[in-house]
């Protein structure tokens, strides 16, 4: 009964990543996750009509709605990967420069040379003036409204799970 | 339609119902999120046998996909509380108001205290060990992870760190 449906999703995603795949090379980053929901979508509607159009498949209006659900749902996951994709980790650029090393270990200047090319907390900071989340005023940061909200949201959620946080 | 949805929303209330409770508990987060994984498929499975009539293997999988996606979801805003350095960043400016010196934050967060910071926890949790006075891997799974991330930069982006350009 569903079978059709899982399909459509099925080739919807791996279709929609081999896509966005190809389409980012091409483009700015800027708009890499704006693009990731045009791209599916486009293309689950497209799935949508081959489908009808052509094989004679039926789609009740609540299979569609699904479709629509599971392809943004993947869309976000996605998203959350490509957070990870864009910007580097600092754990995982200790781990990349182990890794490079190989069996000779990563000694201290090695570990000089990798804070020296990685200013992950400056290019976070001119990150959150550049979206907005961040205001800054002569020698001051300032929260804007927006992110003041979502951040008291993630201190409720805190104070429930009762975790230390620690710094950096 | 709208057991779909119930199945979905009820399916992310206990997820996370269970997640927290299994944190406060064990008083250990990757406990927390080790937990709501397992439960996640049980959670999805008993909902839609119990919320749908109609329901056959496809709409299982399609179910089951649904829930481990927002599993995966939810593991990343929560588990951002703890690794993200922007967020870290965010909550310090919050902590004092939602205004901080700019001086009194770079003192704070600096890329040197950050990487050593970063070390010694990788250190703790046994994914790296030092001999010798230098570093080296102990964890297949980072491995694998830092692999992946890198794999994926180079297709999309073309270049194999933020800051190589």
């Amino acid at each position: 009964m569903y079978f059709h449906l899982f399909l459509l999703l099925a080739i919807t995603i791996v279709l929609g990543v081999i896509l966005h795949i190809i389409v980012s090379r091409f483009v700015t980053t800027k708009t890499l996750h704006l693009n990731v929901f045009i791209i599916f979508n486009l293309l689950l509607f497209a799935c949508i009509f081959i489908a009808i159009a052509f094989k004679g498949t039926n789609f009740s209006l609540d299979n569609i709605g699904i479709a629509i659900i599971f392809t943004n749902s993947f869309c976000l996951l996605y998203c959350f990967i490509l957070v990870g994709v864009v910007s580097d980790s600092p754990t995982l650029a200790i781990v990349k420069a182990i890794l490079i090393r190989e069996e000779k270990g990563l000694d201290k200047t090695g570990i000089q040379q990798l804070i020296d090319s990685h200013p992950f907390v400056g290019s976070r900071i001119d990150a959150l003036v550049e979206t907005g989340d961040v205001i800054r005023q002569d020698d001051t940061f300032i929260l804007s409204k927006r992110i003041h909200v979502l951040l008291k949201l993630l201190n409720l959620y805190r104070s429930i799970i009762k975790i230390e946080r620690e710094t950096g | 339609m709208l057991q779909f949805l119930l199945t979905w929303a009820l399916t992310m209330v206990l997820i996370t119902s269970v997640d927290v409770l299994v944190a406060r508990i064990t008083q250990n987060r990757v406990t927390g999120f080790k937990a709501s994984l397992c439960l996640t498929p049980l959670i999805s499975a008993g909902l839609t046998l119990w919320l749908s009539e109609d329901a056959d293997l496809y709409y299982f999988l399609i179910t089951l996909g649904i829930a481990l996606m927002w599993w995966f979801i939810y593991l990343n805003i929560a588990q951002s509380l703890e690794s993200s350095l922007r967020i870290k960043i965010l909550f310090e400016i919050f902590e004092r108001g939602g205004r901080m010196k700019v001086n009194e934050l770079k003192e704070i967060y600096n890329d040197t205290r950050l990487i050593n910071i970063r070390i010694d926890r990788l250190k703790k949790h046994k994914a790296i060990h030092s001999f010798d006075g230098k570093l080296f891997l102990s964890s297949t799974k980072l491995k694998i992870a830092a692999s992946f991330f890198l794999f994926l930069k180079q297709a999309i982006l073309r270049q194999s760190s933020q800051f190589d350009n």
